[in-house]
């Protein structure tokens, strides 16, 4: 416990690591930023769906209407008021109501919200039409700002946690490795008692290390993403309406922690990995750079992996980050790889634990290369 | 009992040690030999720091690769390389090794004890980043003894100490072998004569000699002598005597050499360190 104690205090005083969790941070935080000129839209959307409900039914689309009627009225009303005529089209609103000096761009934000109103409705009833010939089924409300602002979260943040992390994890785990090496007290620590078994010792401290950053950071940052970003009108949603078939019968909340819970898995993937490396290869710049570049890679040959998937670099691109997460999917609501495991697949590819059963294969191979690199270590010479 | 079976060590093309055999048992062991011999790939072998290419390291009739954590209780290493944390003090840097050498009970007490024994009571809680090469290195011995150890090894511990000191630590040795197989490495032949029970030689990767300080230096019984000579007969001395020592001493030089006895020598009683030179003259 000592030397656990010891080895966990080492990793979390660590300057780089520091470092590199406040520029992780600092990176999330500009990401949220990148759709903000739509984060009073989706507000809005948010604030409406409260009164509607978010999936798309006819009752709902009628709510819709109604909300949508009631706005064009106050806008007409407002336009009488100032120009004493009906206006033709919110076009001709837009036009004159939007130039006032006062209140230009209050009526401008309740023409924007009128419109986003409106596409709305067509989308939905676009969808309800479909959903009436057996097609498809009808799925949630949705504007431009909340498909870019779902995108923002399942495309760009969540991926950037996990790139972050796993790099993080992998240099935690070889600055550990090494440490003895570099500070030269390699000959006195590998020949006492437990010198040897150092290493699983520094394994289990990262582990704890790595963990407790990834869900803090994950937290801090969706966190900071669902307060700039009003999305809790869709959470409790089923993640089919979004055209996502999943066996699981998974809301957005959870499909949202499953999401985070294999991108915590393949932070343990590239620990593990980076361990075996770093027991194996003497030299800590060789160490690093293969294990850093190799998980790198990883993350940069799952997108638009789909493509490769039956070709040569298919072998490559059948990663843990691409099996577990498809990120080519950009139009996806969610980008677990539903769409590839059980919508499209057929054979094993559609069984119902496939993500699981991935998730556990490479867990699995990744430990028994760390569990090899341990005993082969055990017998090396220093 | 320390047993060194058949060993060979080899790093690619190059053969470090060439099928040694020697048996340790309690006492002080001086493993003498020049740089690059072989002394330190003999010691990290013992510190199970590496392995050999063949043949086997046993204690008490099992192979130390077996034993793994059992045989590691029971040693302590003092590497030549002795690397430390800046920022640690004594009694940190002690702790943590307390705890990696699984020693649990009366640590503060044994480290105390320590730090008294090498004279660093008073830095005991200052950073080590300060200390002089000599007080690194008696840090290094008091870590080395943390354990208690049955089998105590140490390369060139005497390095960066001074005089003073190296008495000090020869004492220090002298007194804890008595229950204990001592192998101390060196290439300074004046640390191990006087408290070696047995000195081993290495010569090209082998055993030169195996024996205690008196009968190695029997063998070079009534070949090494001294005599005086001018300065103008120094340079013609040289090319036909193999010249161990010398000193000026006014307008005549003072030589202690090998060989035959020339008119004039006086024969003298020959150390350890006429051994050494005459075995390994170039």
């Amino acid at each position: 416990m000592k030397i656990f104690r010891n080895e966990f205090i080492k990793a979390a005083s660590d300057k780089i690591i520091i470092i590199f969790v406040i520029l992780s941070l600092a990176v999330n935080f500009s990401v949220l930023i990148v759709y903000s000129s739509y984060r009073d839209s989706t507000e809005y959307v948010n604030s409406v769906i409260a009164e509607t409900g978010a999936e798309i039914t006819p009752e709902s689309v009628e709510k819709m209407k109604a909300i949508s009627e009631e706005k064009y009225d106050s806008l007409a009303k407002a336009f009488f008021e100032k120009y004493k005529k009906e206006p033709e089209s919110i076009e001709e609103i837009f036009m004159y109501l939007s130039g006032g000096i006062d209140d230009g761009e209050y009526y401008t934000t309740e023409i924007e919200n009128y419109n986003t109103l409106v596409s709305m409705i067509e989308n939905a009833e676009t969808q309800l039409s479909e959903a009436g010939t057996g097609n498809k089924k009808a799925g949630y409300f949705t504007s431009p700002g909340v498909s870019l602002v779902n995108e923002l979260l399942y495309s760009k943040l969540l991926i950037y946690i996990y790139i972050e992390m796993s790099l993080l994890g992998a240099y935690m785990m070889l600055k550990g490795l090494y440490h003895e090496f570099n500070k030269d007290t390699q000959n006195v620590v590998f020949s006492t008692k437990t010198g040897r078994s150092l290493q699983r010792i520094k394994f289990s401290a990262s582990l704890v290390y790595i963990s407790v950053l990834y869900w803090i950071i994950s937290l801090i940052s969706l966190t900071a993403y669902f307060i700039f970003y009003r999305m809790d009108g869709f959470l409790n949603l089923p993640v089919s309406l979004a055209g996502i078939e999943t066996p699981y019968g998974f809301t957005v909340i959870t499909y949202l922690a499953v999401h985070l819970l294999i991108g915590y898995l393949i932070v343990i993937i590239s620990l593990l990995f980076a361990f075996a490396v770093g027991s194996l290869i003497k030299n800590q710049y060789m160490g690093l750079v293969t294990s850093l570049g190799i998980i790198l890679l990883m993350f940069i040959l799952s997108f638009g992996a789909e493509d490769k998937m039956l070709t040569a670099s298919g072998i490559l691109a059948s990663n843990p980050v691409t099996l577990l997460l498809n990120f080519s999917r950009e139009e996806s609501f969610i980008n677990i790889n539903t769409n590839k495991w059980f919508v499209s697949s057929t054979g094993i590819f559609a069984d119902k634990n496939l993500v699981i059963w991935v998730t556990a294969l490479w867990i699995a191979v990744c430990a028994g290369l760390a569990a090899i690199s341990s005993r082969v270590f055990r017998k090396k010479d220093i | 009992m320390l047993t060194v079976k058949n060993v060979t060590k080899k790093y690619g093309n190059f053969t470090a040690l060439d099928n040694i055999t020697i048996e340790f048992g309690n006492g002080v062991y001086g493993i003498v030999a020049p740089n690059g011999a072989g002394k330190t790939t003999l010691i990290k072998m013992l510190a199970t720091l590496s392995f050999p290419t063949s043949g086997e390291i046993l204690w008490d009739g099992t192979e130390i690769t077996k034993l793994d954590e059992k045989y590691r209780e029971i040693i302590g290493f003092l590497p030549q390389q002795f690397g430390y944390y800046k920022d640690y003090t004594p009694v940190k840097y002690l702790k943590y090794l307390a705890a990696l050498k699984g020693v649990n009970e009366g640590v503060d007490e044994k480290i105390s004890e320590l730090l008294k024994l090498v004279s660093l009571e008073d830095v005991a809680n200052k950073k080590m980043k300060k200390f002089s090469g000599g007080m690194i290195q008696r840090v290094g011995i008091a870590q080395a003894l943390l354990n208690d150890p049955k089998i105590l090894l140490l390369d060139e511990p005497t390095a960066g100490l001074d005089p003073k000191e190296r008495v000090r630590f020869r004492n220090i040795i002298s007194s804890l072998s008595k229950d204990k197989t001592v192998l101390l490495s060196t290439h300074i032949v004046s640390d191990v004569e006087s408290i070696a029970n047995k000195i081993v030689m290495i010569k090209d990767h082998k055993i030169l000699y195996n024996d205690s300080v008196e009968d190695i230096c029997s063998r070079l019984d009534t070949e090494i002598f001294e005599l005086t000579i001018s300065d103008a007969q120094f340079d013609e001395f040289t090319e036909k005597y193999q010249v161990l020592s010398h000193r000026y001493d006014g307008g005549t030089i003072k030589i202690r050499f090998a060989g035959e006895g020339v008119p004039g020598a006086v024969p003298v009683k020959p150390t350890l360190e006429d051994v050494f030179l005459y075995s390994f003259r170039d």
